[in-house]
């Protein structure tokens, strides 16, 4: 019965229309993941258990902490970045009891900073991508990288043993896929995850933020040569070679693709070739 | 050089009965050779000896590559140089000609579980001709499961590691679509330290350009220095239209025995009645030749599919306007697509332009849904959905459908 330790990775997002900076959706989807797990593990029941039926549904069941499960784990928030930046306050009202600014000043590498600050963790959750700035999703893989431990991508929801994490993992097309891995791990949650957290104006105001020193400092970032899109993207394409005429022929006329047409034949015998087809394309497993 | 093209004088042209002379731009052909498609006297991209490589990396889907992967690799092949050899890796099975992918090199590293589409191929060769042919008589062979391999990307990472070693691409492009195939990217992208660009909205020799949020409404681009190494591309950024083919040799590579830090407890779909329409892997949908709606709901529930409808059906009341399908409703993107009774306006091909294998039961042999189709039944859709459900309930009850455990 170990006391696990859990660091939820948090950034400044960006709000969808006016643009304000407040709270990133993609790293609190993280804190209540991160909450959510502390609450299993613990033998709670889980918080959201209507909500279950969501995209999240069938996890295994909440209340039943497996064996060997830990008996109790803490959660960090840690941010990078500037700590006087109000909008790490909704972070508190979310959840979070008191948010580890690490000052490190802009145009600078935060990936230092946060490996030094959460090595030792058994579990660090973050958010798939940031909402502002380039958001290439890359810091989590860096930093797995930089820790040498496993990464779990796209978790939607996850559970905590003693030695190891099982997370559910988003698939396209209404598939979801249980992965597992051994502990430390980084896990990156999916947008689509489970989202329960309340925001609360007294926590806000009970919580606090710590602003750190960074140990570590960073190298700078080149600076990012960045453009108003003001016209939309030309598509890469191969030259068009082809006639006036042909190039009319193929935008008015539909060309057949070739397809098999089955007109004989009783309807349970063209069933039977719909099955075939389906089968030798492997669309249908029985 | 003088730009300007210059048309002969004296070019073929014909009389009208008018006597007006009119010009012929092409010579005309015959209907049956203009059906065909013109993919095979497309030139050879290059013929030269390659000096230098570009690598394209893609995941396949039961020996399809989809859309967003043939756009990585049509990225890698318009960007390549004469002296460059297109060079294609594929984890899974790859049932396309590569040479009509642009691919010089093909790379193919079978997935790590039982997958094989090549039990069923002996009895259903005969439905391949374009003419009107008999019904080939079903199989019983064991078909292929649906889930998809084992999650290994730390093996997977080695063997694209060790390519690379080999090969030392210029640039490696993959398509930036979440899981397999982002989540490889920016694990090799972390792995190597080299430049890359993610969500790459356009692209050129010059560099890259990828989307970029500040801080107002405007929106943003960020521009790359030169080509990165790795380029993860959005989707759709790409024409895939090629006017030339590859080499599509196959290279080797010696297979490697690494066991992954990841435990891959199976994958399991979520019942279609919880997916989203956009979503669905397998869709029925209804036109205006369908009037038993419980009969077609029984199908879709034997399926296992979701319901789409067209755009006649939904007015008609029968279907809600969330299942309309087209122009003005959903946009579907399904493996298979079965459409029951519906003709096929424009506007509901739209709606299915990325659906993989479409299945059309209509009464009408000329309705555009068949030139469409890949397997057309011509036929009442009331019966012949009857007799898809017995049939569906049988092999269903002959095959129960195997629970897939990679542990």
């Amino acid at each position: 019965m170990t006391k696990l330790r859990i660091a939820v990775l948090v950034s400044v997002g960006v709000h969808p229309v006016s643009g304000a900076a407040r709270w990133s959706r993609n790293d609190a989807l993280a804190l209540s993941l991160a909450q959510e797990m502390v609450r299993r593990a613990a033998g709670e029941p889980a918080a959201g258990d209507p909500a279950a039926g969501g995209p999240a549904a069938g996890g295994p069941a909440a209340g039943d902490p497996a064996a060997g499960a830990p008996a109790a784990a803490d959660i960090d928030v840690i941010h990078a970045g500037d700590p006087a930046e109000p909008a790490l306050r909704d972070y508190l009202a979310l959840g979070a009891a008191c948010v580890d600014a690490i000052e490190v000043p802009c145009g600078r590498d935060v990936l230092g900073a946060l490996v030094d600050r959460v090595r030792g963790y058994s579990v660090v959750l973050c958010g798939t991508r940031a909402e502002g700035g380039e958001g290439s999703g890359l810091l989590p893989y860096l930093l797995a990288q930089a820790l040498h431990v496993p990464l779990l991508p796209a978790v939607l929801t996850a559970q905590l043993h003693a030695d190891s994490v099982v997370t559910q993992q988003f698939l396209p097309k209404g598939r979801r896929r249980e992965v597992a891995s051994s502990l430390p791990a980084v896990l990156a949650v999916h947008p689509l995850a489970p989202f329960d957290a309340r925001h609360v104006y007294a926590r806000q105001r009970a919580g606090h933020v710590a602003a750190r020193v960074a140990r570590v400092v960073g190298a700078p970032l080149p600076p990012a040569r960045v453009e108003p899109a003001v016209v939309p993207p030309v598509k890469l394409a191969a030259r068009e070679s082809r006639s006036g005429r042909t190039r009319l022929l193929a935008a008015t006329t539909m060309q057949s693709r070739g397809g098999a047409v089955i007109t004989q034949g009783t309807p349970a015998e063209k069933a039977q070739a719909v099955i075939a087809y389906l089968r030798r394309h492997s669309l249908i497993d029985y | 050089m003088n730009a300007i093209r210059r048309l002969p004088a004296r070019r073929p042209h014909t009389l009208t009965a008018a006597g007006i002379k009119r010009i012929v731009l092409e010579r005309a052909q015959p209907d049956g050779m203009r059906a065909k498609p013109a993919a095979a006297n497309k030139p050879l991209r290059t013929d030269g000896l390659a000096l230098r490589t570009v690598l394209a990396v893609a995941h396949s889907d039961r020996g399809r590559l989809d859309a967003h992967a043939r756009q990585a690799i049509a990225a890698a092949a318009l960007l390549a140089q004469a002296d460059t050899a297109v060079h294609l890796l594929v984890f899974g099975e790859l049932d396309a000609d590569a040479a009509h992918l642009g691919v010089d090199a093909l790379t193919l590293v079978p997935s790590n579980t039982a997958t094989s589409s090549t039990t069923v191929t002996s009895a259903t060769a005969a439905t391949s001709a374009t003419s009107a042919t008999s019904v080939a008589p079903s199989t019983p062979a064991i078909p292929a499961t649906l889930a998809p391999p084992a999650y290994a990307p730390d093996v997977e990472l080695a063997i694209l590691l060790t390519l690379i070693d080999r090969i030392r691409p210029m640039h490696i492009f993959l398509p930036d679509n979440g899981l397999p195939d982002g989540d490889l990217g920016r694990r090799l992208a972390a792995a190597t330290r080299d430049t890359v660009a993610t969500h790459v909205v356009a692209l050129s020799h010059e560099g890259a350009a990828s989307a970029y949020s500040g801080n107002t409404r405007m929106q943003w681009r960020a521009l790359s220095r030169g080509l990165p190494r790795i380029v993860l591309l959005a989707p759709d950024v790409v024409d895939e239209r090629l006017p030339f083919i590859g080499h599509g040799k196959r290279a080797q590579l010696a297979p490697l025995r690494a066991s992954s830090a990841y435990r891959d407890h199976g994958t399991r779909s979520l019942p279609a009645t919880e997916v989203d329409l956009q979503e669905a892997d397998l869709i029925v949908s209804a036109g205006n030749g369908v009037r038993d709606l419980a009969g077609f709901q029984d199908l879709a529930d034997a399926l296992g599919a979701a319901v789409g409808a067209s755009r006649v059906a939904v007015d008609d009341g029968r279907f809600p306007r969330s299942q309309q399908i087209g122009a003005t409703g959903k946009t579907v993107s399904a493996s298979a697509y079965l459409a029951f009774g519906i003709s096929g306006a424009v506007q509901h091909l739209q709606g299915i332009k990325d659906c993989r294998h479409v299945i059309a039961v209509n009464l009408d042999a000329s309705a555009p849904l068949v030139r469409r189709a890949d397997l057309s039944i011509i036929d009442d859709t009331q019966s012949v959905a009857q007799a898809l459900l017995a049939e569906v309930q049988r092999a269903r009850a002959a095959h129960p459908a195997q629970q897939v455990n990679h542990d």
